[in-house]
């Protein structure tokens, strides 16, 4: 009928010639493949990596396994060996048509074209000599940045630094943007540092401004020329020109490169930048960049001046708060929040629930009034777009109405005068319940201390005891990719590392099983009370400055002089001071990690993750989506 | 004794063990708490009361208390209840059971052979437990278990084959006696009594069940009396015993009321947390708990108050219920103080704004008619009058009101428009969430159970009622099955929303759900599916088209769906993916909808999709519909009505046999369940209006009569345009015999004019007629399925869909369908295929896909319902 038989396979079932049977995956299990292209590529698409893994190979497989994302390459390499036979032609043939057709498939190919890239590269040369006209034509046609610059630089690989595409493309900026980027690709050491003069030479006299971006990012990948490379990118810091692409690529050069005399120059230009960065700008990508590669210089001043620049670093800084609602419940997951005075800050409202929320602070005591007026309203958007905002004075800030799964930000500068400002969902109907109070005060710690932290409703305080018998379900029916998921939603990931995801603030989870005799409960025990055990390295302190100021956090430096330490998985959180300068100093008994992390988690969810975790952030292959 | 305490399938020896092991009578000392479990057979007795009656009638001194914890699609190792409803062993401790009557192996025996070993288990560790479980404090329960009964063989042809259930109710039943063997649990052997019972019945030209499974009132008489003569081996007293049992349904009643209360979720679960200030802004707190568990009390108080009475007639006296005694209910003020005012019903219409060219009149408010209050449903019957579901104890009724839910019906005699009178159908309920027409009654949904309602002597009063599904969650009141709808083929739709647990048993086994879902009825065969097993918070909408092609409105979110995409087939507990909305609301919630289909009013209003919204926008939208690819999307245009009033609240939209539209206003200050603390004082009981919109300058329709017509005249309803009115003549043809239905309609689809431009869908009506009347006719599908209509192809493919077991080559037929030039009728192949569990049904449904222009990029429905498809179907190809 309408099925593939598959030469090498050793019977249909049932006559209705949809199986084959799965040799690939030594089972005896059926396989399930239309003989419809159209047909077998949706079928193949539905199976998960390891089902496609253990698929028995054919044509269709082998096309799915090439352009599949997250497959260790060996498959890759496999497929290209058994398309050309399959096809009668060679690998490489069959590495350009893939990469043609992955290419179709836009920036969600990027991947596996990544992937493929180093099978490009690693070509015989002559080979891929006789393929020019197609590389070129992929290096001027292709829809992905990524594929026009490795074309480039396959076609380089060839040529070398002299050769007709250099000299056909300059005059095309476009073009060229892409060849100069695929310098950065080229496998051998030595080709790319042959750049050296072309690269120097664009970086301070470029044709365009997107030849001198693809300059600037790929002169820090040339070996010999760190130094000079270096002290290029912080004049153009410095200048203003390009700072956002000097300082991500500058970051990659190793610091043993970094000019002394270039350190406190930069750091004081960085910081006149970010003083002119309006506050609410200061949380987007560029001006963060900027705060942590100021903080990064700073830990390379002396001690005075580092000093110096960390605080007005820290004055820079942008508090950010975020509050999620709670699925169902008609509530925000917070009802206090606390902030100094005068303070840039930023609140970041992440729907979770099914029913539109915003989140709108009002001036003290108007919570009422504007609930009320709220209710009133036609849903007519007013003129910055948002719903049931009613116009008041008494409204000081307002989102816009965030549907399930969006977020919105509000950025601004809390008031001068403290009080209790209140913030409200005015969605009618929801004022009453939905809302909480946002304390501007003078001193947060002591209002703090004086204010004990108001309970959020409808969490579980898990105990490990109620959750241990639920660890024997650890072992099946995981669901790797929610795990993987929780880890991030969990905020997990912004203080650990595991494989290749996550901050190191914390320690790093990848072999954590290992370190606890691979014993989940222990290892959710430590979850669930992270003072269990604290390992020294992760021991936080509290330490009063003689000037009066007082830092808690870990020890990250102590180059003998001056401790450095950090409060926050943010590099930008970073206090450098000198050992003199230390009235007392008290290890904290417990530890910087926040407990009750898993409160709002379900016990299936706790399992997904701790199976995440055991597999050390690499998919295991027997995940499932549940 | 031993002959009727037998034991199935284990011989004489058997017996000699049990009758060895344990005294032949149980033994019930004076007041001893008897508390049973089980599944329906179990549940259904509370409600008919004739096994409890014997056991106080013999036991006149003793003060028994009976408690009835059994619950429909309970098993022995299953408690699918909604969250925090406490265990059976808590349930058990509470009610401090020192005999426990467990009825279980019904559901169970659906897994057949393969679950044999677990259900002896399953069955053994519950019996181990129990015995050794000190409930009452006075030591362990004495246990009597009871096989299910068997499935009765019937006449009426809707009704299953039992042989199949029987053969495996017969092995359940043999492992249950195996298992209370080994156990030395006495043990009643209910399979083959009831087949004794059913044999006597047959001679006698009756059946004790109406639909194989489930007794009817008489037959629950049979049974108990046979368990009783089975137990006690003697005659149950002679004399009449009717107010013993009167007694014993006043306690029942209110027990049923206390354990299966509605709106659990805001009673004990994780609503009933939610707290409001006392006294204004930052008073102290008060839970929905705290005051609906002394509500709780009171119940229980009311409960033991009848106990007293139940004895008092036992010893042969009697007793007034006295219920002075109950404890007290915490009061407190509401937390929205400020209340709008309410308007009259004529003043509010000077608040509303209408469509260009549209006229509102009042039909009825609470004013005329106090009985008028919280309208939540509404439909027209086949005399065009209209036929209202009031709800004032919303969200459920107080153990003290003494003001109930009804089912009303407005009879507008001189048809001017404006309500004359009223009637009360049906008096006494708590939460009436939806009802629909069925053959010469009414199908009420009451939670935990549907109910079928008649007036079988003609005074508009019901006086005839069955419970025929069981099980439906009332965990939220708010969420439980409304928005009651016949689809063109006459089954109707129930549904769940979030919080939900819902078990229904059926004759083909026990249909459970989480959360929400929408579920498929068949009242004539007693077929009950999940339909659309989607992430509902609260479904409260559905409607279908001219066509069949329904849409599903989700309350909440106010989010409408393209139905056909969700409601493909998949195994519980999988829900399908998340689906694009069909139309950008501007507003919600949504507490209705309704197809406006009406010559009465101009082209532009037909086939516009009506959306009640009832916060922000207080109004009826108005929804243009198009086709869009395989499905269909909306775009709002001009709205119908809306109101500045903040009371107003429309809750249901429709047509009525004159083209006009009518709306229900609930009329309320307070409406969200979770905004306002359940017993909030501001929760208004009283108000509830019903409006009119007419079309200036276009005259009413007048409408054929409907009631009372014969056949050939019902048939020929069947050509008009008017959804409303085809749909009443096919509930009329429903009250008549089936096979001179069948023969008539014959006759009139050879009368059809091929010619007429009609002509597809009078034959799709005739289609769904036959589907109305379970009656297949493959001639006709076969004809539909390759119509030269899209919409007629797509209709039949949905009833192929139906009829896949009693039509020839279903597959083969689909994969037709499946290459269709039409992507709505590819839709349907694609979504049919999700019933049958084959690898082939997967490769017809794969056949979509070929027909499509890009294959990269297939239309969205049909992707989106092939991946649904392949999901359910995931399975048989792994």
């Amino acid at each position: 009928m309408r099925y593939l038989w598959m030469g090498m396979l050793s019977a249909f079932l049932g006559g209705a010639a949809g199986f084959v049977h799965g040799e690939a995956a030594g089972t005896n299990k059926a396989f399930f493949l239309p003989k419809s292209p159209v047909a077998a590529a949706y079928v193949l698409g539905r199976l998960s990596n390891p089902e496609l893994i253990a698929a028995p190979r054919g044509e269709f497989v082998y096309a799915a396994l090439l352009q599949r994302a997250g497959l260790a390459r060996k498959y890759r390499v496999e497929a290209l060996n058994g398309l050309a036979k399959l096809r009668q032609t060679d690998v490489l043939t069959e590495l350009l048509a893939g990469l043609t057709e992955l290419d179709t498939k836009g920036a969600t190919a990027e991947p596996v074209l990544h992937d493929l890239a180093p099978l490009l590269l690693q070509s015989d040369g002559e080979a891929l000599k006789a393929k020019s006209a197609t590389l070129a034509q992929l290096a001027r046609a292709a829809k992905v940045p990524f594929t026009r610059q490795l074309a480039y630089a396959a076609l380089l690989t060839v040529e070398g630094a002299d050769g007709p595409t250099w000299q056909q493309t300059s005059a095309h900026p476009g073009q060229f943007a892409d060849l100069v980027s695929g310098i950065a690709l080229l496998r051998d050491p030595h080709q790319r540092a042959a750049f050296h003069p072309q690269l120097a030479a664009l970086l301070q006299t470029a044709a365009s401004p997107e030849v001198r971006r693809a300059a600037i990012r790929s002169s820090v990948t040339l070996p010999g020329s760190e130094v000079e490379v270096f002290n290029t990118l912080a004049g153009l810091i410095r200048s203003g020109t390009e700072r956002a692409p000097a300082i991500a690529a500058l970051q990659k050069i190793p610091r043993s490169f970094w000019s002394r005399d270039q350190l406190e120059p930069l750091a004081t230009s960085l910081v006149a930048y970010l003083q002119t960065v309006p506050v609410e700008q200061r949380t987007a990508p560029e001006a963060l960049s900027a705060f942590q590669l100021a903080t990064d210089l700073t830990a390379l001043l002396p001690t005075e001046t580092a000093v110096t620049f960390g605080r007005t670093l820290r004055s820079l800084g942008v508090s950010v708060f975020v509050i999620r609602t709670i699925p169902e419940q008609m509530l925000y997951d917070q009802s206090l929040i606390v902030v100094p005075v005068g303070k840039p800050v930023e609140l970041v409202l992440i729907n979770d629930d099914a029913m539109p929320h915003n989140l709108v602070i009002t001036a003290p005591g108007a919570l009422e009034e504007i609930g009320s007026a709220a209710e009133r309203l036609p849903p007519t958007p007013d003129a910055q777009g948002r719903l049931y905002v009613p116009h008041s004075p008494l409204v000081l800030h307002a989102t816009r109405l965030v549907e399930f799964g969006q977020q919105a930000r509000l950025s601004f500068t809390t008031p001068d005068a403290p009080g209790d400002y209140p913030f409200v969902c005015t969605f009618p109907g929801h004022w009453r319940r939905m809302n909480g109070t946002l304390a501007v005060v003078d001193d947060v710690d002591a209002y703090l201390a004086s204010h004990a932290a108001q309970k959020t409703p409808q969490i579980t305080e898990w105990k490990i005891e109620e959750l241990t018998p639920a660890l024997t379900k650890l072992d099946s029916g995981r669901d790797w990719r929610r795990g993987q998921e929780l880890f991030t939603q969990l905020s997990c990931a912004s203080c650990h590392r595991i494989g290749n995801e996550g901050v190191a603030f914390g320690p790093d989870l990848t072999a954590v099983f290992a370190q606890f005799q691979n014993d989940p409960r222990a290892v959710l025990r430590q979850i669930l009370e992270p003072s269990l055990v604290i390992s020294n390295a992760y021991r936080a302190f509290d330490f009063e400055l003689a000037d009066g100021e007082e830092i808690s956090g870990l020890i990250v430096k102590d180059d003998g002089q001056s401790l450095t330490v950090q409060s926050g998985a943010s590099a930008a959180l970073t206090h450098t001071f000198a050992k003199a300068q230390i009235r007392t100093q008290q290890p904290q008994r417990s530890s910087l990690m926040p407990v009750g992390l898993l409160n709002q988690s379900s016990a299936e969810d706790i399992l997904d993750l701790l199976a995440f975790i055991r597999t050390g952030g690499t998919p295991a292959e027997h995940s499932h989506p549940r | 004794m031993e002959k009727l305490l037998s034991l199935a399938g284990s011989g004489l020896a058997c017996l000699a063990v049990l009758a060895s092991v344990q005294a032949a009578q149980p033994d019930l000392p004076p007041g001893a708490h008897l508390a049973v479990v089980g599944n329906a057979l179990a549940d259904r007795m509370q409600f008919d009361g004739w096994l409890e009656t014997l056991l106080y009638a013999k036991y006149p001194q003793h003060d028994l208390v009976c408690r009835n914890l059994a619950a429909s699609g309970d098993e022995v190792a299953t408690w699918h209840r909604s969250e925090n409803f406490g265990s059976r062993d808590e349930w058990l401790r509470r009610v401090q059971a020192d005999v426990v009557l467990a009825f279980y192996g019904f559901n169970e025996s659906f897994k057949g052979d393969s679950g044999l070993a677990k259900f002896r288990d399953d069955l053994t560790r519950f019996i181990k437990h129990t015995r050794a479980t000190n409930y009452s404090g006075k030591g362990a329960p004495q246990l009597i278990l009871f096989s299910p009964i068997a499935c009765e063989k019937l006449a009426d042809p809707d009704q299953p084959d039992p042989t199949a259930n029987n053969e495996r109710l017969r092995a359940y039943t043999a492992a249950m006696a195996e298992v209370a063997q080994a156990q030395q649990v006495r043990f009643v052997n209910l399979f083959e009594m009831s087949q004794r019972l059913y044999a006597e019945a047959a001679e006698r030209g009756q059946s004790l069940t109406f639909n194989t499974f489930m007794l009817t009132e008489a037959g629950n008489q049979r049974l108990a009396t046979a368990i009783f003569q089975a137990v006690f081996d003697e005659q149950p007293p002679p004399q009449s015993l009717e107010k013993l049992r009167s007694a014993v349904l006043d306690k029942n009643a209110e027990w049923h009321a206390r354990y299966r209360t509605v709106d659990g979720y805001n009673v004990y679960g994780g609503r009933s947390q939610l707290s409001f200030p006392r006294a204004g802004k930052d008073s102290e707190k008060i839970t929905n708990y705290e005051v609906m568990q002394e509500e709780m009390r009171q119940r229980d108080v009311k409960t033991a108050n009848r106990d007293r009475r139940i004895w008092a007639v036992a010893r042969g006296g009697d007793l007034a219920v006295d219920d002075s005694n109950l404890p007290p209910v915490a009061t407190f003020q509401s937390n929205k103080p400020d209340i709008a005012p309410f308007l009259s019903g004529e003043a509010a219409i000077k608040h509303m704004t209408v469509a260009k060219g549209c006229r509102v009149n009042l039909f009825a408010s609470e004013e005329m008619f106090p009985e008028l209050a919280s309208p939540v449903q509404m439909a027209f019957d086949t005399k065009g009058r209209l036929w209202v579901a009031a709800w004032p104890s919303y969200p459920e009724r107080r153990p003290t009101d003494v003001v109930a839910d009804k089912l009303l019906i407005f009879e507008d005699t001189n048809a001017d428009g404006r309500a004359d009178k009223v009637k009360v159908f049906l008096d006494g309920l708590n939460c009436p969430t939806g009802f629909q027409f069925y053959r010469d009654g009414v199908l009420v949904m009451q939670a935990p159970d549907l109910w079928f309602v008649r007036d079988t002597d003609g005074d508009d009063r019901a006086d005839w009622k069955e419970r025929v599904l069981m099980g439906m969650d009332s965990a939220d009141s708010h969420h439980t099955a409304n928005s009651m709808v016949l689809e063109p083929g006459g089954a109707t739709y129930l549904s769940d929303g979030v919080f939900h647990r819902t078990q229904v048993e059926t004759a083909w086994g026990p249909v459970r759900n989480v959360d929400g879902c929408i579920y498929r009825f068949e009242p004539r065969t007693g077929r009950f599916e999940r339909y659309a097993p989607y992430a509902f918070l609260n479904p409260h909408g559905r409607v279908f088209d001219y066509w069949g092609n329904d849409i599903i409105t989700d309350a909440t979110g106010n989010n409408s769906y393209f139905g056909p995409a969700i409601s493909g087939h998949l195994a519980f507990p999988a829900k399908h993916a998340d689906i694009k909305e069909f139309w950008a609301r501007p507003s919600r919630p949504c507490a209705g909808t309704g197809l406006l289909s009406s010559r009465h009013f101009p082209a532009e209003f037909q086939g516009n999709f009506l959306n009640c919204n009832v916060i922000g926008f207080q109004g009826i939208f108005r929804v243009k519909v198009t086709e869009d690819g395989a499905g269909l999307k909306g775009e709002t245009i001009e709205d119908l009505v809306k109101s500045d009033d903040p009371n107003f609240r429309p809750s249901g939209v429709g047509v009525a046999p004159d083209g006009s539209i009518y709306f229900l206003d609930w009329a309320k200050p307070l409406i969200g369940h979770m905004q306002h603390h359940i017993r909030d004082p501001h929760r208004d009981k009283t108000h509830g209006r019903i409006y009119r919109i007419t079309y200036t300058g276009r005259p009413l329709l007048q409408p054929p009569p409907v009631d009372g017509q014969p056949v050939d005249k019902l048939l020929d309803l069947l050509k008009s345009p008017e959804d409303g009115l085809r749909l009443r003549a096919k509930i009329e043809l429903g009250k008549h015999d089936r096979a001179q239905v069948i023969a008539a309609l014959q006759l009139w689809i050879a009368g059809l004019d091929p010619q007429d431009q009609d002509y597809p869908h009078h034959l799709t009506e005739a289609l769904w007629v036959h589907q109305w009347h379970n009656v297949v006719n493959q001639d006709l599908l076969r004809q539909l399925l390759r119509s030269p209509d899209y919409h007629a192809r797509a209709a039949a493919t949905r009833v192929l869909c139906y009829w896949r077991d009693r039509v020839e080559n279903p597959l083969d037929l689909l994969a037709a369908q499946a290459q269709d030039e039409n992507p709505r009728v590819r839709l349907e192949a694609v979504r049919a295929c999700s019933f049958f569990p084959t690898a082939k049904a997967a490769e017809v449904a794969l056949l979509a896909l070929d027909k499509e222009a890009d294959p990269s990029q297939p239309d969205y429905y049909i992707k989106y319902c092939l991946d649904e498809t392949m999901k359910a179907l995931d399975p048989y190809l792994k």
